[in-house]
C-alpha cells in the first residue's frame, strides 16, 4: 500500500476499526466472576503481573517473527506460525477468540489492501490468528511501532472489557492503562529481540476453560 | 519421531556426585493380547518395580532409590507403548528435587511414544521442589490419533509442612504434545519465586498445587463435562476443554495436597468410567 504507513497504523489501531475485539474479555470475565479481579487495584495487578509478562515473553517475540515473515513475503512461514499458535493457546476459547478477531481483520484488510501477499495468505489461512494478521496488516510499519500497536490492542482491549465487568471509571481505567504502557515501553525493545518462550498462567487458562462452559456471560471469550 | 524440545545443557559446573541415568521401556502385546514389558533398561537414579496386570493393563512403578534429584543429575526417559498395548506408569512416592549446591539444575528429559490402539496412563505422585532447588523437565509425547492417553502432572509448592512454600530457585518446564505429526499443545515456562511467574499460582490459593492433565482416545469419547464442572469447589479451581483431534486438557489449582490428591482420585474414576472401564490399582497407599 502506498499510503502513509503511520496514518495506516492509526486507522488499523483505531477503536472504530471493526475488529470485533470489543466482544472479548480473554478470560477476564470469569476471573471477575470467580473473585480474582474485583477492584481497580486487582485489575492493575492482573495486567502487570500476568498479562504484561506473557506479552513480553511470548506475544511480542512471536509478533516479531510474524512481522519478519510478512515483510519478507514469506507466506508459508506465516502459516506455520499461525498453526503453532494453536498449540500454544491451550484453551479452545482463546484460540477461537484470536482466530475470530484475526479473520475479521483479515477480511477487512483484503478489502482495504488487496495486495498479493494478503490475497495469497487469506486463501491459505482465512481464519488466521490475530497476532499473525496484525503483523501482516502492519508490515509497512517499522517493527518497533507495529509491535507496540499490537501490544496496545491487547492492553486496551482488556481495559475496555474491565469497564463492563468491575466498578471502575474511565479515568481510573486510563490511568491503569497508562501505567501498564509505561512498563511495557521500558521492556518491549528488549523483548523484540528475544526468542519465543512461554509464560506460566494457569489462572487465565482455567478461567478461559470455565468461561467457555458458563451458563451466562457477557463476552464471547 | 517429532523433535522440537531443546537439548541445551544447563551450562553450569556440577558437583562430582551428580548422576546421569536413563530409563528405556517398551511395552507390547504378547501373541495372546497380554501387554508385556518387551524391553527395559535403566540406571540410577531410576529403578523399576515388578510389574503386574490389572484391568487388562500392565502396571509398573518407577522408583527413585536416591530419594530425588540432586543438582546436575540428568535422567533421560524413553517410553514406547506398541500398537494395542496398555501400560500404566506410576511412582510409589513423591518425586523430589533438592537444593542445588553447585548452582546447576537437575534435568529430566522424557519422551513418550504411544502407537495405534495403545494406551498409556502416566500418573506420578507429586513433584516436590525443595528450597533452593533448580530443575528442568522436558516432555515430548508422540501420540497416534488412535491411541489413548491419560497424562498427569502435579507440581507441589514445596515442603509446605516444613514452611517451604515456593522456596525453590527455578523450575523450567517444557512440554510438547504431537498428535500424529501435528503439534497440538506446547508449554514453556519458568517458575521463579521473587518474580511475577508465580502470581497466577498464588492469586487463588497462597500455596497452590498445580495439576495438568491431558486425555485422549477412550478417555474422551464420552467426555464427562458436567461431572468435571462439579469438581470445582472452595478448595479446587478447575477448567477443562478440547484441544484438536479429540484430545482434552484439564487444569486445576488446588488449595493443598489433600484437595489435589482427592481431585486426582476423582478424576481417575470419572475418566475411566467415561471409557467404560475401571482404573487399575496403582499398588500404592493412595489411589
Amino acid at each position: 500500500m502506498s499510503a502513509d504507513p503511520i496514518l495506516w497504523l492509526f486507522q488499523a489501531n483505531d477503536t472504530a476499526y471493526p475488529s470485533g475485539s470489543y466482544a472479548h474479555s480473554f478470560g477476564l470475565e470469569e476471573l471477575v466472576e470467580s473473585g480474582v479481579v474485583l477492584t481497580a487495584a486487582a485489575l492493575e495487578n492482573f495486567l502487570v503481573q500476568q498479562i504484561l509478562p506473557a506479552l513480553l515473553t511470548f506475544e511480542i517475540p512471536s509478533f516479531a517473527r510474524a512481522h519478519a515473515a510478512a515483510v519478507a513475503g514469506d507466506v508459508p512461514q506465516l502459516a506455520a506460525l499461525d498453526a503453532e499458535l494453536d498449540a500454544w493457546r491451550i484453551p479452545a476459547e482463546l484460540r477461537d477468540a484470536s482466530r475470530r478477531i484475526g479473520s475479521q481483520r483479515l477480511d477487512l484488510l483484503a478489502r482495504l489492501d488487496p495486495s498479493a501477499i494478503v490475497t495469497e495468505y487469506r486463501a491459505l489461512s482465512p481464519r488466521s490468528h490475530h497476532l499473525v494478521v496484525t503483523a501482516l496488516e502492519l508490515s509497512s510499519v517499522p517493527l518497533s511501532h507495529a509491535a507496540r500497536a499490537f501490544a496496545f490492542q491487547i492492553i486496551a482491549g482488556l481495559g475496555a472489557a474491565s469497564m463492563k465487568l468491575i466498578r471502575i471509571g474511565q479515568t481510573a481505567c486510563q490511568q491503569i492503562i497508562r501505567r501498564v504502557l509505561v512498563l511495557l515501553g521500558e521492556k518491549i525493545d528488549h523483548s523484540l529481540a528475544q526468542p519465543i518462550d512461554g509464560w506460566f498462567n494457569p489462572l487465565i487458562e482455567i478461567a478461559s476453560l470455565r468461561h467457555a462452559r458458563a451458563n451466562s456471560r457477557l463476552f464471547i471469550s | 519421531m517429532n523433535t522440537c524440545l531443546s537439548n541445551a545443557s544447563t551450562g553450569r559446573p556440577v558437583s562430582g556426585s551428580s548422576i546421569s541415568g536413563h530409563l528405556t521401556l517398551r511395552c507390547e502385546n504378547r501373541a495372546d493380547g497380554v501387554p508385556i514389558i518387551s524391553q527395559q533398561s535403566f540406571r540410577a537414579p531410576i529403578h523399576l518395580s515388578k510389574s503386574y496386570i490389572d484391568q487388562g493393563q500392565r502396571v509398573l512403578s518407577i522408583v527413585n532409590p536416591t530419594a530425588g534429584f540432586f543438582d546436575g543429575d540428568q535422567l533421560e526417559t524413553k517410553i514406547h507403548v506398541g500398537a494395542g498395548a496398555r501400560l500404566v506408569l506410576s511412582t510409589p512416592s513423591a518425586s523430589r528435587v533438592y537444593r542445588t549446591r553447585s548452582g546447576a539444575a537437575a534435568v529430566n528429559a522424557q519422551q513418550f511414544r504411544i502407537e495405534e490402539d495403545a494406551a498409556l496412563e502416566w500418573i506420578p505422585e507429586p513433584f516436590i521442589p525443595h528450597a533452593g532447588a533448580r530443575y528442568v523437565q522436558r516432555t515430548q509425547i508422540d501420540l497416534h490419533p488412535g491411541a489413548t492417553l491419560l497424562f498427569f502432572d502435579w507440581i507441589a509448592p514445596g515442603r509446605v509442612a516444613m514452611g517451604e512454600v515456593f522456596a525453590y530457585q527455578n523450575l523450567r518446564w517444557e512440554f510438547d504434545l504431537f498428535l500424529g505429526e501435528a503439534l497440538i499443545a506446547r508449554e514453556r515456562y519458568d517458575l521463579t519465586p521473587g518474580g511475577a511467574s508465580l502470581e497466577a499460582l498464588r492469586a487463588k490459593f497462597p500455596a497452590a498445587h498445580y495439576l495438568s492433565i491431558y486425555a485422549s482416545g477412550k478417555m474422551t469419547r464420552h467426555w464427562p463435562a458436567e461431572a468435571l464442572d462439579a469438581l470445582t469447589s472452595e478448595q479446587v479451581y478447575l477448567g477443562h476443554g478440547p484441544l484438536s483431534g479429540g484430545v482434552y486438557v484439564i487444569r486445576a489449582l488446588c488449595q493443598d495436597s489433600l484437595s489435589a490428591r482427592k481431585l486426582i482420585e476423582g478424576l481417575r474414576v470419572l475418566l475411566y468410567a467415561a471409557a467404560e472401564e475401571k482404573p487399575p490399582a496403582l499398588g500404592r497407599i493412595f489411589c
